[in-house]
């Protein structure tokens, strides 16, 4: 098969099984994840190349993920449902110190990876000192904390 | 749209944030639809629908003769298809026509032919036997696609289909 419809098939097969999986998949790799991680390019780099090693595929699927990958930004830039339809919007998963049970559930995040990531960036203690948790597009949770934390 | 998105919690905040929770209740649903998408496909590879399963696999019998092989092959992946033969009288016959060797490479048969020819798009191997014998051939799938051909096993014709994906 031509090595660009190749590249091209792999790219949306790719960007299709992620989004499916959501924002949490891969998120924080987990040395298991890291290996897991490994595996699927192993597995892309044979479905892509084939047996063919030569230097002409390479540079013809490099520069045809790249342009794919350019082409998406460029439709993101100027269409933003475009956006929200391949990579989803940010969502908050706790207010003021407390969990939202049917978000967090949906978009599998735990009040643990809340306050893990409460813990990592801003140093909090308690769920209560929280204002908002937000799950953000590439899956990791941004803290807002409230004032009197903060202080 | 379920009714669990539906009770989504409503938050009032003042974070400069485009949280399209429409947007999310809808990929949420479309999530568990691609979910069962992904293990059903699980399920049919497992059965065989992309080869290497109970439902790739086949076997045609005919006038004593069978033949068994893989309906379903995957480009560039390998398979056997082998022929059992019953009362052979000192020779046997196989026949393969062009257009199936167009799709299916015959990387090696088992055991060695004692010779073959091809004659108007036909390629016959012919193997010394006696008695009960089985060839064994090892298959690889060369260009994607359909084909349906006729293999004649002396004068014996089996109709093998292959669906070879991509």
């Amino acid at each position: 098969m031509n090595p660009v419809i190749r590249g091209i098939v792999i790219y949306l097969f790719l960007m299709l099984v992620f989004r499916l999986s959501g924002k949490r998949t891969l998120a924080q790799t987990t040395p298991f994840e890291f290996i897991l991680l490994l595996i699927i390019s192993e597995v892309t780099q044979q479905a892509l190349v084939g047996e063919d090693y030569s230097l002409t595929t390479s540079i013809i699927l490099i520069t045809t993920l790249v342009g794919i990958d350019l082409l998406f930004s460029l439709i993101k830039q100027r269409w933003k449902g475009f956006e929200q339809v391949t990579e989803g919007s940010p969502l908050i998963v706790a207010a003021n110190g407390k969990l939202l049970p049917q978000r967090a559930l949906k978009s599998r995040v735990s009040e643990e990876d809340i306050l893990e990531a409460a813990r990592n960036l801003h140093g909090l203690e308690r769920m209560e000192q929280i204002k908002y948790a937000v799950l953000e597009l590439d899956g990791t949770i941004s803290i807002i904390p409230k004032e009197e934390a903060a202080a | 749209m379920s009714e669990s998105n539906k009770s989504v919690e409503t938050v009032r905040h003042n974070l400069q944030l485009n949280e399209n929770i429409k947007q999310h209740k809808k990929g949420w649903s479309i999530q568990k639809i691609g979910w069962a998408i992904l293990y059903i496909g699980l399920v049919l590879a497992l059965l065989g629908l992309f080869g290497t399963g109970p439902l790739s696999r086949k076997t045609i019998s005919q006038n004593g003769h069978s033949v068994k092989y893989e309906r379903f092959l995957r480009y560039e992946g390998e398979a056997e298809m082998t022929f059992n033969i019953d009362a052979a009288k000192d020779t046997i016959r196989l026949e393969i026509p062009q257009e199936y060797l167009e799709y299916i490479d015959v990387k090696s048969i088992t055991p060695l032919p004692s010779g073959n020819t091809t004659i108007n798009g036909i390629t016959t191997y012919f193997f010394n036997a006696l008695g009960t014998a089985s060839i064994h051939c090892n298959l690889m799938a060369k260009k994607p696609g359909s084909v349906t051909s006729i293999l004649k096993v002396n004068e014996t014709p089996f109709k093998i289909d292959h669906q070879i994906y991509p």
